[in-house]
């Protein structure tokens, strides 16, 4: 049984078991091709099919919640010792100044870089649509998308999504307590 | 350990305070008057989080201000950027959160400990030149309107315990 799902007061949370019924979306469908710290192609979600997977939603010129959400999921990684059956990815909705560079150089000041923990970026469109199928909202708060400097307002998220590539929990990604996130993943992890 | 020099910059005047938190609070005279030279204002608890060069990073830090009269942070500075803006975090009825400028800066009531703390009021630093690293130290000025506090500041991935 899945454990209850925390709704940090930041999202309408649609579903809370894996009940098929529950599922806040079934990304079997879905294909986007996305491009990781390494300007590697990354097909997202196909190329991590039969892993569960924790996602994470950034932007690297966010200094504050950003960073929260990319802790926690360490801590995540860290309680459950990185198994090979769960993929922790983090996405950010700013790909017009996330290249691939500035995503690895990212992971390396937050010590990620010997990890297989992947960050990804892709054209504006391909992103937009992402992080809408994803329940991530994104908007200028400051500056234009014309210059190199603008803030943003967003989504503070963490999603977990099955082997079968269902989405079914979104968390306020900077707070939620790890051993919920944790207790959560347990029921979906391929062996369980 | 490397060590820079931080110093830093914030306008102020008054206005949107996000998230001080008041020990406690008074404008009574009497106490006031009762004050000494070593009522002062200091820093505890300053950490910077990682950032690769020309990422951004966020200053915390608590302000305990044990004077008779109120304060301003107004800027701060450091070499290892040439801008930073006093920032606050704020969470929309839609479920978004962002940041804002404190325009005014950030004020430090008398007889209070304002906190600069994740997911609150913090200084954003931009452009980071070098890159800030887990265990390196940053040395940060604090510019109030009566004082100035230059301390170091350890760079570390999550707050001090």
């Amino acid at each position: 049984m899945l454990l209850a799902c925390t709704l940090t007061g930041l999202l309408a949370l649609t579903g809370c078991t894996g009940n098929e019924a529950d599922r806040i979306d079934d990304l079997s469908d879905a294909s986007f091709e996305l491009v990781n710290q390494d300007s590697t192609t990354v097909t997202f979600p196909d190329d991590f099919a039969g892993q569960a997977l924790v996602v994470g939603y950034i932007y690297t010129q966010c200094p504050d919640i950003c960073p929260m959400v990319t802790a926690n999921m360490r801590q995540l990684r860290d309680r459950v010792d990185a198994p090979d059956d769960v993929a922790f990815i983090t996405i950010t909705f700013d790909p017009r100044r996330d290249t691939p560079e500035r995503l690895r150089a990212y992971r390396e000041a937050y010590g990620l870089g010997d990890t297989d923990w992947q960050f990804l970026t892709g054209d504006p469109d391909t992103i937009s649509q992402l992080m809408e199928r994803l329940d991530v909202r994104v908007e200028l708060s400051r500056g234009s998308y014309d210059d190199d400097d603008y803030l943003i307002d967003h989504t503070d998220q963490i999603s977990l999504v099955d082997p079968q590539q269902r989405v079914l929990f979104h968390y306020g990604g900077s707070m939620t307590p790890v051993d919920i996130l944790a207790e959560d993943l347990a029921t979906i992890r391929p062996a369980s | 350990m490397r060590v820079f020099a931080f110093s830093a910059v914030l306008l102020v005047s008054i206005a949107v305070l996000g998230g001080c938190e008041s020990e406690s609070s008074t404008s009574d005279a009497h106490r006031n008057a009762e004050r000494t030279a070593s009522d002062t204002l200091h820093i505890t608890n300053a950490w910077v989080r990682p950032a690769p060069e020309g990422g951004v990073t966020a200053l915390y830090l608590e302000v305990h201000n044990r004077r008779a009269t109120a304060d301003t942070l107004t800027r701060v500075d450091t070499p290892v950027s040439s801008r930073t803006e006093l920032h606050t975090t704020v969470l929309h009825s839609n479920g978004t959160t962002g940041m804002r400028p404190l325009e005014n800066g950030l004020p430090v009531p008398t007889d209070t400990t304002t906190r600069l703390r994740p997911g609150g009021p913090h200084v954003m630093v931009y452009d980071v030149q070098p890159a800030l690293v887990i265990g390196d130290s940053v040395r940060v000025t604090l510019y109030f309107n009566a004082f100035e506090r230059t301390l170091t500041a350890p760079v570390r991935p999550t707050p001090p315990q």
